[in-house]
């Protein structure tokens, strides 16, 4: 039987398991959207603008491990897509994003609506097609879900010619990819593994750094009996936090700018280094050169591209982390660094970034405390970027993997909302709160229309210190507090809230806190809460940008347990 | 560091836009091609790598970064394979 080409579309869809797509509808894709309530299997989220699509694709795609899917019309319905496939790219998360072109007689010549959508996605995807004959639709459906999710994941961009939906052909969908230039290494190399084992069995201060890799591959068990059996202290980056349980006695948290300082010094101090599923980034390591001067460092990734990038590796081992930790735990003996460990513990004591001073006003560490401690660690949280993700990364401890969703490389302002939509959506039995800054939250706060008419229960805190936070904090410590476009007036959040229909509070005494949360908690429905916090409070510890990890800035405070 | 000359063989797959692909990986080095050859491999008498275009790039780079490029271009999905065959 023939199809059309929207039908062998949404047929190849459900054959890869999707479940909900994020869109906005537009001329050239009208022919999709008209098919698609042939198909009820296919729950479609109407976002108010295509960057909230790819937003709550990705969002959805962390939470569940699933592959994302976002749809979007022709010229300005796939522009608007950009910086969320970016945000995907940046952070390998897997995403299909399909975009209509205007008809294939008319690419090339300026046609109403027309974009070269697959140059400009060129590089921010993993890969990138133009369908223009309905023959290879299906294949081409089959491979981009292939590559999205296979190896490293990441975005892929499917771009279909307008006639294509119309077009009709039989629909055979494909049991296998061929793709000759696409073989991602998942084994590791046994003789590097080898090498990896000794120099880790030889190590006197050996140091676990963990990344999204970790989760990606899911080798939670295989790091933990790593860390346990030789016991080797763990740290993370931004996007492995959860990976491991923040709570372990060898969790010794983030590294990075404003990561923890015993977790950087430790970085400094160690003398075998092995790096799980991340790839050095710049706010990781600080300078580089003078990042882990002391050690062997082991890098484990997927991505051969990304061995040798950044900083020098001694032992490089390109597969699948699950696969690979197998491998190495089969060769590493029990060891105990008892000094080691016991060292980190005192410059954990010595330096306890995780404490809350007291004080008059309200403390954006203490909005986000506290809702650990009302969700008793269990939310899903999302954040925007900025001083809200470090203070959400930093004072919220994570046990679970996928428990913290964030714009890691891209720093996408404006993703904690519709991330937070996709991540509800995707886990409706989880509690997910976003926490976001009163910036961000203003770049995509029309999100909230979408939470109103597909009633997402999303719990939502504001953090309003009424500045553009994190670069306010930059020009405080290196401008001489020439705040330049900082100061921000927001609108009266809990009236915007209302006027979408969603119940909300304004919090400006610490004593309001917990009660506050705890409505949020009881209501059925969504939920905003607009925390006044201290408008010139600072993210500490801070490295300084493009120092070395060891030069931490801590601001003198008298500490208390909270 | 030295920079040597380095010839890079790249076998890829014969589909739209992938030598923009490439020359995408250049740019975003900053690096300059000396030169650039492409050919189909079947007119090169070549039966064993079938539907298959050779692109040969001549470029002067440090042995790391050259590396670096090589491993960016290995990553393209319809690049099969690339060889750096001087140094």
């Amino acid at each position: 039987m023939k199809m059309t080409g929207a039908q062998i579309l949404c047929e190849s869809l459900i054959k890869e398991g999707v479940e909900v797509i994020f869109g906005f509808p537009g001329g050239a894709i009208i022919l999709l959207y008209d098919t698609l309530p042939q198909y009820s299997q296919l729950r479609h989220i109407l976002v108010r603008h295509e960057q909230g699509a790819a937003h709550a694709a990705d969002g959805y795609a962390r939470a569940t491990g699933k592959v994302g899917v976002c749809i979007a019309t022709s010229g300005p319905g796939a522009t608007n897509l950009v910086t969320g496939i970016a945000n995907a790219y940046l952070d390998s998360v897997p995403m299909v994003a399909i975009t209509a072109q205007v008809p294939g007689s008319s690419i090339g010549k300026d046609a109403f609506q027309e974009v070269d959508i697959t140059g400009i996605t060129l590089p921010i995807t993993k890969h990138n097609y133009l369908v223009l004959d309905i023959g290879s639709l299906a294949r081409v459906v089959k491979e981009a879900f292939h590559l999205a999710r296979s190896g490293r994941p990441g975005p892929i961009l499917i771009d279909i010619a307008r006639d294509v939906f119309v077009a009709q052909a039989e629909f055979h969908y494909l049991s296998k990819v061929d793709l000759p230039g696409y073989k991602p290494t998942l084994q590791g190399h046994p003789a590097q593994i080898k090498k990896a084992a000794k120099l880790i069995n030889e190590a006197q201060r050996p140091l676990i750094i963990a990344g999204r890799g970790v989760i990606i591959s899911e080798a939670y068990a295989e790091l933990n009996q790593l860390a346990e059996t030789a016991q080797i202290p763990v740290i993370t980056t931004l996007l492995g936090i959860g990976c491991f349980h923040e709570s372990h006695i060898l969790s010794f948290g983030m590294l990075g700018m404003h990561g923890m300082a015993y977790a950087n010094m430790a970085v400094d101090a160690a003398d075998a280094i092995i790096a799980i599923g991340m790839r050095f980034d710049e706010r990781a390591t600080g300078k580089v050169s003078a990042f882990a001067p002391h050690a062997s460092i082991i890098h484990i990734d997927i991505d051969p591209a990304e061995i040798g990038k950044n900083v020098r590796v001694d032992v490089p081992i390109v597969g699948d982390a699950k696969l690979v930790l197998d491998a190495l735990n089969k060769l590493v003996i029990s060891a105990e660094h008892i000094d080691w460990v016991r060292q980190l513990d005192d410059w954990r004591k010595e330096h306890p970034a995780t404490a809350i001073r007291d004080s008059e006003g309200l403390l954006p560490q203490f909005v986000i405390r506290k809702i650990y401690e009302v969700t008793k660690g269990e939310a899903i949280i999302v954040t925007g970027v900025g001083q809200n993700q470090m203070w959400a990364a930093q004072h919220y401890w994570y046990d679970k993997p996928n428990s913290l969703i964030s714009s890691g490389g891209l720093g996408t302002m404006g993703f904690e909302l519709p991330g937070a939509i996709g991540a509800k959506i995707g886990c409706p039995d989880n509690i997910v709160w976003c926490i976001a800054g009163d910036g961000g939250f203003q770049m995509t706060i029309q999100e909230l229309a979408t939470i109103a008419q597909e009633r997402v229960a999303v719990k939502i805190a504001i953090i309003n210190n009424g500045y553009l936070g994190m670069v306010r904090q930059w020009q405080d410590l290196f401008y001489k507090r020439r705040y330049v476009a900082t100061p921000l007036t927001g609108p009266d959040f809990v009236k915007v809230a209302e006027a979408y229909g969603i119940p909300g509070l304004r919090v400006k005494r610490k004593e309001e806190v917990v009660p506050a949360i705890e409505q949020a908690m009881e209501e059925q429905g969504p939920f905003l809460i607009d925390f006044i916090v201290e408008p010139e409070e600072n993210v500490y510890p801070m490295v300084m940008p493009w120092a070395t990890l060891t030069k931490v800035l801590e601001e003198p405070k008298k500490e208390v347990a909270v | 560091m030295t920079t040597t000359k380095h010839i890079l063989v790249a076998l890829l797959e014969d589909k739209p836009g992938v030598l923009n692909r490439m020359a995408n990986v250049f740019r975003r080095r900053g690096f300059n091609i000396e030169s650039i050859n492409v050919i189909d491999t079947i007119n090169v008498g070549n039966n064993e790598l079938p539907n298959l275009t050779r692109v040969t790039i001549v470029v002067s780079g440090s042995k790391t970064t050259v590396a670096q490029v090589k491993q960016q271009l290995e990553k393209i999905v319809d690049v099969v394979k690339v060889s750096d065959i001087a140094a």
